[in-house]
């Protein structure tokens, strides 16, 4: 089954199937949170979760990306059980930014990123390669950090950091790439950069990206899919255009918002109006 | 100095400081006696000398047990601040010490003839109890405890184990053979148990340095270390029975010296950074230094009498356990 030899560095992941989600039930200790929950995400392509706090979207991310076992139900990458697969052959399949990633004190940036590349390392003390080199070098091109690879994590702003820890991710040199949060806690620019720079990794890059995020605007514009979540149940998935609805947004969110067309990028957006009631 | 890029130099640099002390600390004692003599104590021992004697039946073993409980200690506290992601974790503090000091009253209460082989087995059970019962509370809800909640927590759990043991040592009265040891004291030793200890500190170290990539990754968070390939389960196991074996065999000889495995592993990060494959080797090292330098200060500062070697680890230990506490964070 494993596709991923030791040495796949190219960035060709063609002939991939879709993400399979079946019958899932899963939550934290035994407070289930998402029930029987069958779901389809594509591949090659940035799907976004959105939904109201708790309404499980981040559970099912990190069930999805194997961080939290389900209690029941199956998720199918490539046709196999992911957690039953080897955690260290998975590794090099997808990467995971989680939300409140920890910093150890000290680490300079390509410090950081040079632990993306754990997962290539069989023993203890293998040594870097020239390869290693040339992912971490690219990594830090793709995310603009070239100037400040020598630069310790801690004297970073919140979006140099937030950039730094997704060039880590991506020095992972994987196809998929789970994303919790990614712009939570940043100003409205370093939204925006980190945004671009995760668009440029799936057009440029081919990378399939799934990503929690809770500004909807921008999920209808950075994403090409979107799954909308209430009370651990999908309520509506599709393009922006066809999820983009006054409906989806009383049902998920509970609000009446006016839905506009963007005019540069023809892409729906919302501007809310009230909380509950109607237009 | 940046260390972080040239470990062997430093590791070579303390191995040589350990040296240089150990050969000083074995010249100490109620006789002074000169280096050539213990040279040739150990090259061309000759028991019907006193001085050789001495050397090699009292002071190489008391030398080679504090240089395998630094080792243990320090390791252990290494590997224990590396997976719970806690700076205040520490054999000590955690209560691995007293859970390993309970299962050897045990021993002695239930089969008082028995071996020393047996009693480090009844200590690594003790020490097994504490771990299992810090590590349900660490990973409890699988929410990260607060640093200073985890320490309040194994101080508590700490404080009932050695407790439960004093009970049963008053009761049992088996106080006199427990008294000094519960202090930390060392000077009794003779090699057979020291050559008991040595094959369990060096299982125990073998054991870290293979985790030591995979507890690197733990400083990312769990979350991120997962994604990195980590096998959490497992790490979490072996990381737990190397710090069992290390503490349970240190303690079953020496008694519970504390604060070494608090204190160590912040030197060894502050010199090479948050990497364990440095920072477990060089800890191990510091661990020894520190734990050679107490014992001479032990013997030397009220001669001939001799401080329980635990009672200056604390000296050491607590203003630096108060310091960790009070940094921001820490709560």
């Amino acid at each position: 089954m494993s596709q991923s030899g030791m040495n796949e560095s190219s960035m060709d992941y063609s002939k991939k199937t879709d993400i399979q989600i079946e019958g899932l039930r899963t939550g934290y200790d035994k407070t289930v949170i998402i029930d029987n929950l069958n779901l389809t995400i594509p591949r090659g392509k940035v799907t976004a979760l959105i939904g109201s706090n708790g309404c499980g979207k981040s559970t099912l991310l990190k069930t999805i990306c194997r961080i939290i076992t389900p209690m029941s139900g199956t998720v199918y990458l490539d046709g196999q059980d992911i957690h039953k697969e080897n955690t260290k052959v998975l590794a090099k399949k997808i990467a995971i930014l989680p939300q409140h990633p920890t910093a150890p004190e000290g680490l300079t940036i390509r410090e950081l990123i040079a632990y993306g590349r754990a997962p290539y390392k069989n023993g203890v003390f293998t040594r870097m390669k020239r390869e290693d080199r040339d992912i971490i070098n690219w990594a830090l091109k793709v995310t603009h950090l070239e100037d400040l690879a020598d630069r310790p994590i801690h004297r970073l702003s919140g979006g140099q950091r937030q950039r730094a820890w997704i060039a880590m991710a991506i020095a992972q040199d994987t196809e998929i790439l789970f994303l919790d949060e990614p712009t939570s806690f940043l100003d409205i620019a370093h939204q925006l950069e980190v945004l671009q720079l995760v668009a440029e990794l799936n057009k440029t890059y081919g990378k399939t990206i799934i990503m929690v995020l809770h500004e909807l605007n921008q999920a209808a514009r950075f994403a090409d899919h979107i799954i909308a979540m209430k009370d651990g149940s999908v309520r509506f998935e599709g393009s922006p255009e066809a999820v983009f609805t006054a409906e989806m947004l009383a049902d998920v969110f509970g609000i009446t918002a006016m839905i506009m067309k963007d005019p540069l990028t023809r892409l729906p957006f919302c501007i809310p109006q009230n909380v509950g009631g109607s237009l | 100095m940046n260390w972080n890029r040239r470990p062997w130099l430093l590791g070579l640099l303390l191995l040589v400081g350990l040296v240089l002390l150990a050969s000083y600390s074995l010249t100490v004692g109620a006789r002074h006696i000169p280096l050539p003599t213990i040279w040739k104590a150990l090259v061309n021992y000759d028991p019907s000398q006193v001085d050789e004697l001495l050397v090699q039946t009292l002071r190489v073993p008391r030398l080679l047990l504090a240089v395998a409980c630094g080792i243990s200690f320090g390791v252990a506290g290494a590997l224990m601040q590396g997976i719970t992601n806690n700076p205040m974790a520490s054999p000590s503090i955690m209560g691995v010490n007293s859970g390993a000091a309970l299962g050897l009253a045990v021993a002695m209460i239930l089969l008082p003839d028995s071996s020393l082989n047996v009693a480090v087995l009844f200590a690594f059970g003790g020490a097994a109890l504490a771990t299992v019962i810090i590590m349900a509370l660490a990973n409890r809800n699988g929410s990260r405890m607060s640093p200073v909640f985890l320490a309040l927590a194994g101080t508590a759990v700490s404080a009932v184990l050695l407790a439960i043991t004093q009970a049963l040592v008053v009761y049992f009265d088996v106080a006199q053979d427990l008294s000094y040891w519960t202090a930390g004291g060392i000077s009794g030793v003779r090699m057979p148990q020291v050559l008991l200890l040595w094959p369990w500190t060096l299982i125990g170290v073998v054991m870290a340095v293979s985790l030591s990539k995979s507890v690197t990754l733990l400083s990312f968070g769990e979350e991120m270390a997962i994604g990195l390939g980590g096998h959490m389960g497992r790490i979490r196991f072996l990381a737990g029975v190397a710090v069992l074996i290390l503490c349970g065999s240190a303690v079953a000889i020496a008694g519970p010296i504390g604060f070494v495995g608090l204190v160590t592993p912040h030197m060894a990060r502050q010199l090479v950074g948050i990497d364990y494959r440095k920072v477990i080797p060089i800890t191990a090292l510091l661990g020894a230094i520190l734990l050679v330098g107490a014992d001479l200060v032990a013997r030397s500062v009220a001669a001939p009498f001799e401080i329980p070697l635990g009672a200056i680890t604390a000296l050491i230990g607590v203003p630096f356990f108060l310091y960790l506490a009070n940094r921001k964070g820490a709560r």
